[in-house]
């Protein structure tokens, strides 16, 4: 059993100032900046409400964050076609270590690949490569299990590949999920059972 | 740039960096609005300790949707005890989902996912119902989608793969897995299959080895197949495939975690 938080408060401004910049990064790579610091503004508001419910681990309660902004995300995204299926930011919190002139043209090149990634590829990979989760965390980020995680993961690195090495390929055109109605009731009309 | 190590530097060292603002005052200033504001406004003030680590476990395991509002935690029933309860509906052979109950369950599912109702509609649906729940799969020709529909009506997509293997390479009496997901409803933990099968399957069967031996009946219905059940514990179960075939034989015992990882591949 975890021992009781005597100050709650002092924890929380805690939690927020360690994870705050972490926050905002992984929002702004996913929707338009604008909105960003009202997001985390929202996210931060449900922990504060939900506090019991954060993870004492200051690593799990980072990946609860992030779920909770997904979350949120994910419902401004479906009330607002204009943020839908938004190609993701690749930023970074400040590196000491400064990337050398002779690389620029590397960079160029994985820029220009991950723009041929799909959303998805680059959810998986953003998920991975900057916010730094576990498997199991980015799992419950995205709600699917584990094990398909990986497969997404090591599909979307299997695509980046390609594309670093084949760059002639054109962007793919995303396309908006928009939440609509099965027409064709057909391909559904007869979903029986046989044992 | 042969390692996933190497790929990952890469793609760090071409993202631009961003400053540090939380030192910044429009984050002082959220930080100080939020801790002077009411922490529980509905009136149902949470108690400010932690929840034990067991108890966190659980409530990890149900934030797919951490929106959703959590008012208690169903402890997972045993694979021997505790379903005739939280799963009192569910049957070991599946029933018809309705035309209506499917295209509810694959709109509903849509809006969880990027895929578009132009792609869906491009596929094929199988669905079932297992008392109060349903259980359907999407498939298309480049990606597969489970979806699963829990006591309360909330539906949510519970699997995917994306290049399915072709009908082709699945022959006659071959199989792929494409959803072996654990999930957790709202009465406890579930293990959802889906998978698609060769030519000659006409039936499939799923032994569930854990305390017991339980035997499900999953829906096959053109090249595809649909079963899922309760199941507390996964590290106790062992879950073996039998696929019964057209000229009445059958290919016994094949381990469902294997599956996953790779298709049998049939002639």
């Amino acid at each position: 059993v975890n021992p009781p938080i005597t100050d709650p408060e002092a924890a929380y401004r805690e939690l927020f100032r360690a994870t705050y910049d972490d926050l905002l990064l992984f929002v702004e790579r996913r929707t338009h900046l604008a909105l960003a610091e009202d997001v985390v503004a929202e996210v931060f508001l449900v922990a504060w409400r939900r506090f019991a419910d954060v993870p004492t681990s200051r690593d799990e309660a980072r990946a609860w964050l992030f779920t909770v902004a997904f979350h949120a995300l994910r419902n401004r995204q479906r009330s607002d076609r204009r943020q839908q299926s938004l190609a993701l930011r690749i930023l970074r919190e400040p590196d000491p270590r400064a990337v050398e002139a002779d690389q620029a043209a590397a960079r160029l090149d994985l820029v220009r690949a991950w723009k041929h990634l799909s959303v998805d590829d680059q959810q998986v990979l953003t998920l991975t490569v900057f916010e730094d989760l576990n498997g199991a965390q980015a799992a419950a980020v995205l709600g699917v299990t584990r094990t398909t995680f990986s497969v997404r993961l090591m599909r979307a690195r299997r695509r980046l590949r390609r594309h670093l090495s084949h760059e002639a390929v054109p962007p793919p055109v995303h396309t908006a999920a928009v939440p609509a109605r099965i027409a064709d009731t057909a391909r559904t009309a007869d979903t029986g059972a046989s044992a | 740039m042969n390692s996933h190590h190497d790929l990952d530097q890469a793609i760090r060292a071409a993202a631009k960096p961003v400053p540090s603002r939380v030192g910044r005052l429009p984050a002082q200033a959220l930080l100080d609005q939020i801790v002077s504001s009411d922490p529980a406004p509905s009136g149902s003030r949470r108690p400010a300790y932690r929840v034990p680590a067991a108890t966190r476990l659980i409530l990890a395991a149900a934030m797919t949707a951490v929106c959703a509002t959590v008012v208690s935690v169903t402890l997972p029933a045993t694979m021997t005890g505790g379903e005739s309860v939280a799963w009192a509906s569910w049957t070991p052979t599946p029933s018809p989902l309705s035309a209506t109950d499917a295209t509810a369950v694959v709109d509903a599912c849509l809006a969880d996912t990027s895929y578009t109702p132009a792609e869906a509609r491009a596929g094929q649906v199988v669905g079932e119902q297992r008392g109060d729940y349903a259980y359907l799969s999407v498939v298309t020709s480049a990606w597969t989608l489970s979806c699963f529909r829990d006591q309360d009506g909330r539906v949510r997509h519970v699997s995917e793969m994306v290049e399915p293997v072709s009908a082709a390479a699945l022959g006659g009496h071959g199989v792929e897995l494409t959803g072996w997901s654990q999930f957790r409803a709202g009465e406890g933990s579930v293990r959802l299959m889906a998978g698609r099968l060769g030519a000659d399957v006409t039936a499939v069967e799923i032994t569930v080895r854990g305390t017991g031996t339980r035997t499900v009946h999953a829906t096959v219905r053109d090249g595809m197949f649909l079963a899922w059940y309760p199941e507390a514990d996964a590290s106790i179960n062992r879950t073996l495939v039998t696929l019964h075939l057209r000229d009445g034989s059958t290919v016994d015992d094949l381990a469902a975690g294997d599956l996953h990882d790779a298709p049998a591949l049939g002639d």
